[in-house]
């Protein structure tokens, strides 16, 4: 190329250079003096919204063991298992006053399959299942995901 | 190659010394700048390239035979998880293709949720593609103020959804969940933040000369090229044609909503080349602020999910849909045969056939080149192995 | 030009190679004989301005029993996308002539329909398996596959023991 074509490189190289190193400069004194936006985990937590899907909790006490989350969920992460009831037994109510005619013997979630999506708690008719805001539950071994709800009953 | 030079009857005669060969280079599925994990088997001499031939495959999660054997419903969560950085696109996209087979109808509220919804995933999964695009070329800078901007967006998201990056919010006949005052405050405030921004991440990154100088006359896909490879989307679009499946195929609300379909014009080098196609992604995040701005403050009252009961069954058929998700035309191929579970689930991704073309982009050109062209066609391996 | 337009044209080119239509909903499609499926899609691409393929996939039926090939060649000057459907026998001989150099866009998505269920394009340049590793057993799509054990000494499924569900989907 020709000198003059070379100046003209040299100087939109310096003038586009100077523009975009103005425009990181703006930024650098409005961080500046507002303070840092790096929140520092974990040292302070990030508050999560309403309705965030984290780890699932199911209230046994209220399950009716009609198995539409186990049908539902796309990897097959949820174990139920239910009997009759023998005949004569006491009747049993949830909260909300639903008869339970299934007895509950085995209900397990594997976490490490459970991949979020929130289908097992739409389904759920009692509203028993439901996601909380837990995400730190890390383990050392890899069964001590699976998740026996049996243990929280009442 | 070295020549060294000899006499011989008192003439100077040049003759090949050294010897030389071609370099088998892999860039391994373990790269930074390969985008997830591709491989591509690259034939060097020196430092110009010869072959590059692209190995997939690895992230292949065999999403069709999943689908096969999950009910209607339950096939959401794998759709989404295709092209991750663009999930309510993809959903969208399946939820169209089920409801054209139920031939349902969905609410009018639930359509403008949808519509304000996919364009703020368009402008997020874009800005991620300059970000990462401005990393490859070395401009660390460009990456943090993408992925600035991008956390508001995600942090709507969740506010709406409950999740991140995979939402699982658009189902069949709507959405998920309503969205409430509150969040439409907060994307009103976020795109009166945002609409400064994009002039500026032109001014930072787009017209800086070493950007210009590593990215115009490189990897050109001209209009024939795009025919015979079946390219779509931005492609199309940086190559002249003004091709938008929302404006020549309009679904949803399109019809009624006000916007420019940009394209490349070939203004800093030749017509299709890496530069084109992104300036055609800087200007489709400004359209996108043109549509929700016009449909932000319009959304009619009514529900948000069209009734289908509990377990969803098409009537036997066959339908090809097609959406315009921000890589491109995602298709979807669904056949149904009057059960709940679907008997075949086909999805065209964008990013499949925009990596097939590396090879004829890449013969002839050097090495840092070869790393511009693949960051200009935005491939995100989850929809190319499915 | 609609869909009805185009079929009429085919029938009266291509009369032995059309075969019929199937008017399934919401989208119709075309039934193909085999040996000319290169020809119809040739004449789509040279006179009827096809310009575009986007999606070549395989389906199977065994309850016919036959396995299909499904090409949908697209049109931006008409916007239309038609459907071509070619159903070849279920053995493992099911041959078609390849359309790689008509389309460079076939090339990977026959590789896939190989792969998936073991359909042999004829004169394909690089016919070999894609999504699967090269020395794959089996064809994984077709509906009486069934996944291997062992895949060069590591176990294939996720689990072997009797820990799968008592209840609801597959494993």
């Amino acid at each position: 190329m020709t000198f003059t074509e070379y100046l003209g490189v040299v100087k939109d190289a310096t003038l586009t250079t100077f523009k975009g190193m103005g425009i990181t400069f703006k930024i650098f004194w409005k961080v500046q003096s507002k303070g840092d936006i790096t929140i520092q985990y974990p040292e302070t937590r990030d508050h999560l919204p309403l309705g965030s899907r984290g780890l699932l909790f199911n209230d046994v006490d209220d399950c009716i063991s009609c198995k539409q989350c186990a049908v539902v969920c796309p990897v097959d992460c949820i174990y139920i298992e239910a009997d009759k009831k023998e005949a004569g037994s006491q009747a049993d109510f949830t909260k909300g006053g639903v008869k339970k005619t299934l007895d509950l013997k085995r209900f397990e979630i594997d976490v490490s399959l459970c991949c979020y999506c929130g289908l097992c708690s739409t389904v759920c008719p009692t509203e028993c299942l439901y996601h909380t805001k837990e995400y730190e539950y890390s383990v050392l071994d890899r069964d001590k995901h699976i998740m026996n709800y049996m243990d929280y009953k009442r | 190659m070295s020549f060294d030079t000899t006499q011989v009857n008192g003439q100077a005669e040049l003759k090949e010394t050294l010897r030389t060969d071609e370099l088998l280079l892999n860039m391994g599925p373990q790269h930074p700048s390969t985008h997830g994990v591709l491989r591509v088997v690259v034939t060097t001499d020196g430092e110009i390239v010869k072959d590059a031939r692209p190995e997939i495959g690895y992230l292949h999660r065999c999403f069709e035979k999943h689908a096969e054997n999950s009910e209607y419903i339950a096939v959401s969560p794998y759709v989404d998880r295709l092209d991750y950085l663009a999930s309510m696109n993809n959903s969208m996209g399946y939820a169209i293709a089920v409801e054209s087979l139920l031939g349902i109808e969905v609410p009018r509220r639930a359509e403008f949720i949808r519509v304000i919804i996919s364009e703020l995933q368009r402008i997020a999964s874009h800005l991620m593609s300059y970000g990462t695009y401005g990393l490859d070329m070395g401009a660390f800078t460009a990456f943090m103020y993408g992925f600035r901007d991008r956390e508001m967006i995600l942090d709507i998201f969740e506010k709406i959804s409950g999740a991140r990056l995979l939402y699982n919010y658009m189902w069949i006949g709507g959405t998920y969940r309503d969205i409430t005052p509150e969040i439409i405050k907060q994307i009103k405030d976020f795109l009166i933040y945002f609409k400064p921004k994009v002039e500026e991440y032109n001014n930072l990154v787009t017209y800086n000369k070493i950007f210009l100088e590593r990215t115009r006359n490189i990897g050109v896909i001209d209009l024939k090229m795009c025919h015979s490879y079946g390219l779509t989307g931005v492609m199309l679009r940086g190559a002249g044609l003004k091709w938008d499946l929302r404006k020549d195929h309009p679904y949803s609300i399109y019809k009624e909503v006000e916007f420019d379909v940009p394209v490349g014009t070939g203004q800093m080098g030749t017509l299709g080349d890496c530069w084109d196609r992104h300036i055609v992604r800087m200007n489709e995040m400004i359209q996108s602020i043109r549509i929700i701005e016009q449909l932000i403050d319009g959304i009619p009252e009514g529900p948000h999910r069209a009734k289908v009961g509990k377990v969803i069954k098409p009537p036997a058929g066959e339908v090809y849909s097609r959406t315009e998700c921000p890589r491109g035309e995602l298709g979807f191929y669904l056949i149904s045969d009057g059960s709940g579970k679907p008997y075949r689930v086909r999805c065209k991704s964008p990013c499949f056939m925009n990596i097939s073309t590396l090879n004829e982009l890449s013969q002839g050109v050097m090495v840092a080149d070869l790393i511009a062209t693949i960051g200009s066609l935005d491939i995100v391996l989850g929809e190319v192995d499915r | 030009m609609t869909f009805e337009d185009i079929f009429l044209k085919l029938s009266q080119k291509f009369p032995q190679a059309i075969l019929g239509k199937e008017e399934t909903k919401p989208d119709a499609s075309i039934k193909v004989s085999p040996e000319g499926i290169r020809a119809v899609i040739q004449f789509l691409r040279d006179e009827l301005q096809f310009e575009t393929l986007h999606l070549v996939s395989g389906v199977d039926y065994p309850a016919l029993p036959a396995l299909c090939v499904v090409y949908h060649p697209g049109s931006y000057t008409h916007k239309i996308v038609l459907s071509l459907k070619v159903y070849l026998p279920r053995t493992d001989e099911a041959k078609v002539q390849s359309v790689c150099d008509l389309f460079k866009a076939a090339n990977w998505h026959e590789r896939e329909t190989f792969d998936m269920y073991g359909i042999q394009f004829v004169n394909h340049p690089d016919h070999r398996r894609i999504l699967c590793p090269e020395d794959w057993q089996g064809f994984p799509l077709r509906k009486d596959y069934v996944t291997p054990d062992y895949y060069n000494g590591m176990p294939v499924p996720l689990f072997f023991e009797e820990s799968t569900p008592s209840e609801g989907g597959t494993h």
